[in-house]
């Protein structure tokens, strides 16, 4: 018994170290294998990623993917693993990157940035869409708020918060600044104080759709906004499909995708808002890659190159 | 006819009245009671009743039909899920069985041996300030621990895994969440083991004394034997928390895909990570599958409470 | 070696002291939890121009004469970048901002706030993304500012601490009674060497072996549904929750109460009933009051229990962090919302750490509470 307690106090004393200092750099070590983290199949970015590096089986089955993978559910969520882990690979919204302090790969010898995204080189890019409901009974108030909303983020004022978020999206001649069209939404000029707008659907959307949400409910009664997202796949779901009308609806969703055939809703209840894309993250202090080609993403997420090693550079 | 007017009649009936109104209403006031003791036994029930009619749905062809899952395949699948109604629970359960036993296996020697220290080493006035301690690590809620966990625990894994060139995930892994449930039982077990150890009989320990036995061999051979039934209840109790912690464990566990981790530097799963994590329904099959999830823990409860306590008898014969 | 516990105690509590004391302010506890967006406008300005760089001013800080205004990068609470306003002259035009929504309304750009976007009176947008210095440059070279959103920092948890206040006394509120006269009859008015008394008792005792979750997942079952169909809530809500946290409590008050009712000596009931008072009287009337101290320290274990509850209160009311809090919407507590702050989009160790402290806290005093309460029963003859 006695031995127990030494090896126990072993691995106290290893406990004391880790407190001692904080996460000090270790040097990366080639040799290892690679952390292969992915989002779960409901995610927008994940259909958008594997769809974009012609895996399209991983898109909705864990099974072909490389053995020891970590599934993640949400955008920072990736973020914060990969930033935890620095043999991890993973992927995330171009919008979040720069404020997550990881390193974009190059893909296909295209670096992710706006430009390249908006001139078309950069192939794995993607919509970020909206959807509302079709059905309002009830809830005429909430209608016409988010009527407005959606008005809200085609003005200048919207779409100034979108690119401050990252959202990719050009501000064309005409558009008109909200103080333009706000007369033609009375409801903002009531005091909606005690309306709740339920927000949801995509985790990359989610800083996008909160900063809008934030600015706007200022502009239209202090109406209170809750998010909830939990992924693209709600978008519809929530507002228009099965879920439309239990304890988890929403009056808007977003998607970080296309909605799919199967998710067409009601005439002139979806449009799109901005575009952003997808972009390979790995941590700082990997030195094996600053770059990736379609074929080598899908060969690490397959498993069929497990070692950072086996990477050409 | 003479009627007979007594004044003390009127008297007796009034006495008598009121000592039948105060008969009636104790055997009134203990059916009223009786309501809130009768429901207060029977929540129970209804706890198992309710999330019985929600866990057994998926498996019902009258509530999902052709898409419900396969129970069998449930209970012997090592994947959670595949879509869209494949289910598997038996790598769970096996990873729940696996790493409560390593908690209980690092916490109880320390948990005993800390009892032991407490009541027989310490003076006694310091006795209360380590009981104090103690209790204040019982009441520490579980979401602190879970974030201590994620903040120092995994981070030293790290380390640890360094050394041995090994990988994680940044800290979550197996090994992670048994320290933490280690952690968090021992002082469940370290209370009930002072508890017992208290009361074992001093008599017996001076017998042994004055036979010559040294301190140590007291304490081991005597004080623990006659405290074994105590102590052995304390671990079906530390058990029992650790097979029902869900917050802490969620946070440093990972919610592995597949398979059973016995690997201590993999990420793992257990019963009731999968019904916290990953939770974003609140209805359809993904949602009720989780009541099913509950159900398999509550047998699993059942079934190591039922095997331990026969160990407790068993053990408290020898003693 | 079995100073572990007190290492770990010393590790734990050292932890999120170090990490979450930074935050601790009386802000924290009454702010709230969203920010305050403030969305101003000037359209056109007469006194602009010829501001002097205060002296004292940080270096990093970029400053416009032309409005008298100092940025600087700066992080926020979640390690954010955002552009801080650091200084605005007396004199500068912004202090007389008027209000979007409210256009009587003066507003003055004050130092703290972080700048999101502007957009000039000539549809030029500045972001705080482009950082402080792009920002000054747009300054010194526009004249009228249209739209102005900036925003105040949030993070305050006075919305948890008045969800956690709300469902705690809710649950005693329904728990204490049902609890009491449970244990009253038990311990009072049932036959003894009952079986079916003695099957009750074990149920009962079964009860407190419940694992939090299994209640979370029964008040999601049964609650929700139960307080959706009477009142106006939809999916999780204050009520539900309430419900779950009295059911988990409950086992704790009955058999704290047994106990209180058990250390009652019986010479005051055989007095009391040999004095004419009948069971009913005596239990109410004597028992009970001598009672009080021992149902005190029920009450205060229960609320130890329930303050750190999270597991169950994230099935049975939600995770939504809300500041104002309405009975049939769901809110977080403070346990739900260190988890919701973990398990969220990025960790906040620091938020995380100060709202433990202020549970530890509490659940400190508890403690000290119980064992007063408990030197004061044992005084009673």
């Amino acid at each position: 018994m006695k031995k127990l307690l030494l090896g126990m106090m072993g691995l106290l004393v290893f406990t004391m170290i880790g407190c001692g200092g904080n996460t000090t750099a270790f040097s990366f070590d080639a040799s290892r294998n690679i952390t292969v983290y992915t989002r779960d199949t409901t995610s927008g970015t994940r259909d958008a990623f594997f769809t974009g590096i012609d895996f399209s089986d991983a898109i909705t089955s864990n099974g072909v993917l490389v053995a020891n993978y970590v599934e993640v559910d949400g955008n920072g969520s990736m973020i914060t693993s990969v930033k935890n882990d620095i043999y991890g690979i993973g992927y995330i919204s171009l919008a979040s990157l720069e404020t997550s302090g990881l390193k974009g790969l190059v893909f296909d010898g295209v670096a992710a940035t706006e430009a390249n995204v908006l001139n078309g080189t950069y192939t794995l890019k993607r919509p970020f869409n909206y959807m509302t409901r079709a059905h309002w009974s009830g809830m005429e108030r909430e209608r016409q708020i988010v009527e407005a909303f959606v008005a809200f983020m085609t003005t200048i004022e919207g779409i100034a918060t979108i690119q401050n978020k990252a959202g990719i999206i050009s501000v064309e001649a005409n558009t008109p600044s909200w103080d333009d069209i706000k007369s033609l939404y009375p409801v903002c000029l009531e005091d909606n104080s005690d309306v709740t707008i339920y927000f949801g659907g995509s985790t990359s959307v989610e800083s996008v759709a909160k900063a809008l949400s934030q600015e706007f409910s200022q502009k239209c009664g202090n109406f209170i906004a809750e998010h909830n997202h939990t992924g693209s796949g709600d978008a519809y779901k929530r507002t228009q499909g099965s879920e439309a009308d239990g304890g988890n609806k929403l009056h808007i969703g977003f998607a970080s995708r296309d909605f799919k055939s199967s998710e067409s809703g009601d005439e002139g209840t979806s449009g799109f808002i901005c575009f952003d894309a997808v972009v390979l993250v790995v941590n700082q202090a990997n030195t094996a890659i600053d770059s990736i080609t379609k074929s080598e993403a899908k060969k690490v997420y397959s498993g069929d190159k497990t070692l950072w090693s086996s990477l050409n550079p | 006819m003479i009627v007979k007017i007594d004044p003390e009649a009127n008297r007796r009936t009034q006495k008598s009245k009121r000592f039948i109104w105060m008969k009636h209403s104790d055997r009134f006031m203990k059916g009223l009671l009786m309501v809130p003791t009768l429901m207060s036994a029977s929540f129970v029930i209804f706890i198992v009743g309710f999330i019985s009619r929600k866990g057994i749905a998926p498996f019902l062809p009258s509530v999902y039909g052709s898409e419900r899952v396969n129970a069998f395949s449930f209970l012997s699948g090592t994947t959670w899920f595949v879509p869209p109604n494949v289910y598997g629970i038996l790598f769970i359960v096996i990873n729940t069985l696996y790493i409560v036993a390593l908690s209980t296996l690092i916490s109880v020697p320390l948990s005993v041996a800390s009892a032991l220290f407490v009541t027989r080493i310490l003076p006694k006035k310091l006795q209360g300030v380590f009981k104090s301690i103690i209790e204040l690590l019982a009441a520490i809620p579980s979401v602190i621990y879970g974030v201590f966990g994620l903040g120092i625990i995994a981070k030293s894994v790290v380390r640890l895994a360094e050394l041995f060139h090994a990988q994680t995930a940044g800290g979550i892994s197996t090994l992670t969440t048994i320290i933490v449930l280690a952690i968090m039982i021992y002082p469940t077990i370290t209370m009930m083991s002072v508890a017992a150890i208290s009361a074992v009989d001093p008599a017996l320990e001076h017998h042994s004394l004055a036979l010559g036995a040294t301190k140590v061999q007291t304490m081991t051979k005597v004080t623990l034997a006659s405290a074994k039934p105590g102590i052995f209840t304390g671990i079906i109790l530390g058990v029992g928390r650790a097979l029902g912690e869900a917050t802490a464990v969620s946070m440093v566990a990972g919610n592995a895909g597949s398979g059973p981790s016995l690997m201590l530097f993999s990420t793992t799963r257990t019963l009731t990570s999968t019904m916290l994590l990953g939770l974003k329904e609140t209805s359809g099959m993904d949602y009720d599958i989780r009541f099913s999830v509950g159900l398999v823990l509550i047998g699993v409860i059942f079934v190591s409470n039922f095997i331990l306590a026969h160990f407790k008898k068993k053990v408290g014969r020898f003693s | 070696m079995s100073l572990v516990g007190v290492m770990v105690l010393a590790l734990i509590m050292g932890f999120i002291i170090n990490r979450g004391v930074g935050l601790l302010t009386w802000d924290l506890l009454i702010g709230d939890y969203h920010p305050t967006t403030y969305n101003l406008s000037l359209p056109t300005t007469e006194s602009l121009g010829g501001f002097a760089r205060p002296n004292d001013l940080d270096e990093s800080a970029f400053f416009s004469q032309m409005w008298g205004l100092g940025l600087m990068d700066d992080v926020d609470f979640e390690g954010k970048a955002v552009v801080r306003v650091i200084y605005v002259d007396a004199q500068s035009p912004l202090q007389m901002m008027r209000d979007k929504n409210n256009l009587e309304r003066v507003v003055g750009l004050f130092p703290g706030l972080a700048l999101e976007k502007v957009i000039f009176s000539d549809l030029t947008i500045g972001l705080s993304r482009t950082k402080a210095e792009n920002f000054i440059i747009l300054f010194d070279t526009h004249e009228g500012i249209n739209d102005l959103l900036a925003v105040s920092s949030g993070n305050g948890i006075r919305g948890a601490i008045i969800t956690t206040g709300l469902l705690i006394g809710f649950a005693l509120m329904i728990a204490l009674p049902i609890g009491i006269f449970s244990a009253v009859y038990l311990h009072e008015f049932a036959p003894k060497n009952n079986a079916f008394i003695h099957t009750m008792r074990k149920m009962i005792d079964t009860l407190s072996g419940v694992p939090s979750i299994v209640y979370g997942l029964m008040g999601a079952a049964v609650f929700i549904p139960f307080t959706s169909r009477i009142s106006k809530a939809e999916g999780g809500n204050l009520f539900s929750g309430a419900l779950t946290l009295a059911v988990m409590v409950l086992p704790i008050i009955i058999s704290a109460t047994i106990d209180a009712l058990r250390a009652v000596p019986d010479d005051y009931r055989k007095a009391s009933l040999a004095l004419g008072a009948n069971h009913t009287q005596t239990t109410f009337r004597i028992v009970i009051k001598s009672a009080v101290p021992g149902i005190m320290s029920a009450v205060l274990l229960s609320v130890g229990r329930m303050i750190g509850e999270s597991a169950a209160l994230i099935y049975a009311v939600g995770t939504a962090i809300k500041d104002h809090i309405i009975l049939t919407e769901k809110s977080a507590s403070l346990a739900v919302f260190i988890w919701s702050v973990m398990a969220g989009e990025v960790p906040n160790f620091e938020l995380a750490c100060s709202v433990a402290i202020i549970i530890m806290a509490v659940v400190l005093f508890i403690n000290v509470l119980i064992k007063l309460v408990a030197r004061r029963f044992t005084l009673l003859p």
